[in-house]
């Protein structure tokens, strides 16, 4: 078995909502193994973003202990998960999150400049990048607003890549796309993770599933199974007739 | 976060512009009114080089007794008399123009004795003029749109009628300001025919201008106001006319109006400013909520918050240190021609045009340092944002609590069973906003 690169025991998050407490996750023991492509499925409201959020450090848990490649990052404060979140971490979001007043090339410069990068160093980085994902030089002066959703979501991985992240997260990364950019991006994805970088990934697509490495299946707060794949190589049959059996039993 | 700071300004540019205009037009006025300052200590140092003595008083009668009286008085330490003439009425005309003005209560000098215990200030002044000229005193020159070369045709009823040439415009310290008698200094000539004239009115009982002036220092340790007051009572009792005032009164007449401009100014600055202040924290605010996502997105690929207000404040920073010193320009520009308009004829002083750096950079520190501390103060709510919790206002609305409060009151799994798998989550948020 590979090495384990984010590790939960007991890890809990619930909301208070008007004074009522929501338990989101409950208890969760989890490890997620570096170099694969972990996919999380489940229902809607199971706790999937919220277990994406928690594991990559953007949100604290309620209870229990995260730990990243051996060290907890439960107790950091704010600012030390900042900084552990640009120098691990990229992120990818169904809503693309690109800062809107900034060109897709500035968005990922400005990620970067974080590490103490050279601006120069990090253009020629991102022009690098930016032809990984399939987009010119011409279109990195545009803005999000100026580019599909598919080209923005690409530009939006650039800027997740740009600092040599050890993890991927993505949040439904195609929920918003169209079947032509759905394709595009989960290239990339795969791509990164050949080339060594852990993903982890929450869909509701099957198709996007077929990518994975493992899956696991998040209910009420709790994984309730998981489904070991290997390495996607290409498009085969065998794979789909698994992961359609597998989210059947889930109950899916 | 040079990236950040220009992104933002970028986006707020005309908000930007309207703040940088209020700060542009408060800085000014408040450099104005800081400028007005500068004539209280101008006074102070000019009237101590110049030593205009304690007090000035202004008396009918012979000399020689006042100053007996003024050598016996303990208090006096030093004093000074010369003659002096106070016409009651006097008109003039400007450059052969019919349009009489009033030239009363102005007093006349002879040049060669008033230089003899007093320097002049000259603001301008023409050598080449060596006969038949006046000098006039800032207030006097500058009220009635007089200038060098212009010739004034003086005219009194008892005293008749003088051609003089404007030949200088001096400051005077003491009888100079338009709540005091004024100065006017003629040359000798000019002077004995007045003088001459004032005699025979006198010889006649017709008028008595005849005046003496006499300017006089204290000892250590005594009151201005006691010390005139005792000069006035003494040799009104030798039977001596006689009236005066303190040099802090004389004082007042050249600055008091000034320092209620100046209070007026800038309490209008302040106020303008603090308005500007408020509408920064709320437009500050507004930002906030309406770059939620943006805030979010950053603080997820790694911004601290600091990292994020930090670019907030340098950015209203910058705002402030252009919107300051182009204030400031345009004070320094301004101010020339108001002074000339305006300010000479309310104080009876002249501004000496230079750069006075202590006013200006203090003023470029203040709104440097409180621009920002603003802003930072208005950025705290940046603080209890998490990045989750940012991205998630990001989806639709701008109001968590009333979405969470719905998504809290069904039962989620019921409600979306019979959505195909596939569908994106964010359809939860939209689909209870809508219904
Ligand atoms: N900040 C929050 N405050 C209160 N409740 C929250 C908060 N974030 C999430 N929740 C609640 O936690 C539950 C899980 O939300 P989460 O977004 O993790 O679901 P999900 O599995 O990602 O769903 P989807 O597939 O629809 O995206 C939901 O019921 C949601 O209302
Ligand atoms: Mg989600």
């Amino acid at each position: 078995m590979s090495e384990v690169i984010i590790k939960t025991e007991k890890l809990s998050k619930s909301f208070s909502v008007g004074g009522k407490q929501q338990h989101v996750i409950k208890n969760l023991d989890l490890e997620i193994y570096k170099g694969d492509f972990t996919v999380i499925m489940g229902s809607s409201g199971a706790g999937k973003s919220t277990l994406l959020y928690a594991l990559s450090g953007m949100d604290k848990p309620t209870l229990g202990k995260i730990t990243y490649a051996g060290e907890e990052i439960t107790g950091l404060n704010d600012d030390r998960l900042a900084i552990f979140r640009r120098k691990h971490c990229g992120f990818v979001f169904q809503q693309i999150h690109l800062v809107d007043s900034m060109s897709i090339m500035d968005n990922a410069i400005s990620a970067g400049m974080l590490t103490g990068q050279k601006q120069k160093d990090l253009k020629k980085k991102a022009l690098g990048l930016f032809e990984r994902v399939g987009i010119s030089e011409d279109m990195t002066r545009k803005f999000p607003a100026q580019l599909s959703g598919g080209e923005a979501q690409r530009g939006a991985m650039v800027r997740a890549l740009i600092n040599d992240p050890d993890v991927v997260f993505a949040d439904e990364p195609t929920g918003a796309l169209n079947s032509a950019g759905v394709k595009a991006v989960l290239d990339v994805l795969t791509d990164i993770n050949n080339s060594g970088q852990t993903v982890l990934m929450v869909t509701h697509d099957v198709k996007s599933a077929r990518r994975a490495d493992r899956i696991i299946y998040l209910k009420d707060g709790g994984v309730t199974g998981e489904l070991r794949l290997g390495k996607y190589v290409s498009e085969d049959k065998e794979r789909h007739e698994k992961i359609r059996k597998f989210l059947e039993e889930m109950g899916w | 976060m040079i990236k950040l700071i220009k992104s933002n300004i970028h986006k707020d540019r005309s908000v930007l512009i309207a703040f940088m205009l209020i700060m542009i037009i408060s800085s000014a006025i408040l450099e104005i009114s800081l400028f007005l300052g500068v004539y209280d200590k101008r006074y102070d140092r000019i009237t101590e080089e110049m030593n205009t003595g304690d007090g000035v008083s202004f008396f009918y009668g012979d000399s020689d007794t006042v100053r007996g009286i003024m050598e016996d008085m303990s208090e006096v330490e030093s004093f000074n008399i010369i003659d002096i003439i106070l016409p009651a009425d006097m008109t003039f005309t400007l450059n052969g123009s019919d349009k009489e003005k009033k030239f009363s209560d102005v007093m006349y000098f002879d040049v060669e004795r008033y230089a003899s215990f007093e320097d002049f200030f000259f603001v301008e002044k023409d050598d080449s003029i060596s006969s038949d000229f006046i000098y006039l005193n800032v207030y006097t020159a500058y009220y009635n749109g007089i200038g060098i070369g212009d010739v004034m045709h003086l005219h009194s009823v008892n005293f008749g009628e003088y051609d003089l040439t404007v030949a200088g415009i001096y400051e005077d310290f003491m009888a100079g300001n338009p709540y005091s008698y004024l100065s006017a200094i003629v040359d000798d000539d000019t002077y004995g025919m007045i003088k001459n004239r004032s005699d025979e009115l006198e010889a006649s009982g017709t008028e008595f201008a005849n005046r003496r002036f006499m300017n006089y220092t204290f000892a250590d340790g005594v009151s201005l106001d006691d010390g005139v007051m005792k000069i006035n009572d003494t040799v009104n009792a030798a039977g001596i006319p006689i009236d005066g005032y303190a040099a802090s009164l004389a004082k007042a007449g050249y600055v008091s109006a000034l320092h209620i401009i100046s209070a007026f100014m800038t309490s209008l600055a302040v106020i303008i400013m603090v308005i500007c202040l408020i509408m920064m924290v709320f437009t500050v605010n507004n930002n906030i909520d309406r770059d939620i996502r943006n805030i979010g997105a950053l603080r997820a690929v790694g911004y601290t918050v600091s990292n994020i207000r930090a670019a907030l404040c340098l950015e209203f920073m910058g705002l402030g240190v252009i919107g300051t010193v182009m204030g400031i320009g345009l004070s320094y520009a301004l101010f020339p021609v108001l002074e000339k308009s305006l300010i000479r004829q309310i104080s009876g002083m002249i501004w000496e045009k230079r750069f006075h750096p202590e006013l200006t950079f203090s003023l470029v520190a203040a709104y440097i340092m409180i621009v920002p501390a603003v802003v930072f103060l208005a950025t705290a709510r940046i603080k209890k944002l998490h990045p989750a919790t940012a991205l998630r206002f990001g989806l639709a609305s701008n109001s968590f609590r009333i979405r969470c409060a719905l998504l809290q009151h069904q039962d989620r799994h019921d409600q979306f069973s019979d959505h195909a798998p596939g569908r994106f989550s964010g359809c939860v948020y939209l689909y209870h906003l809508q219904g």
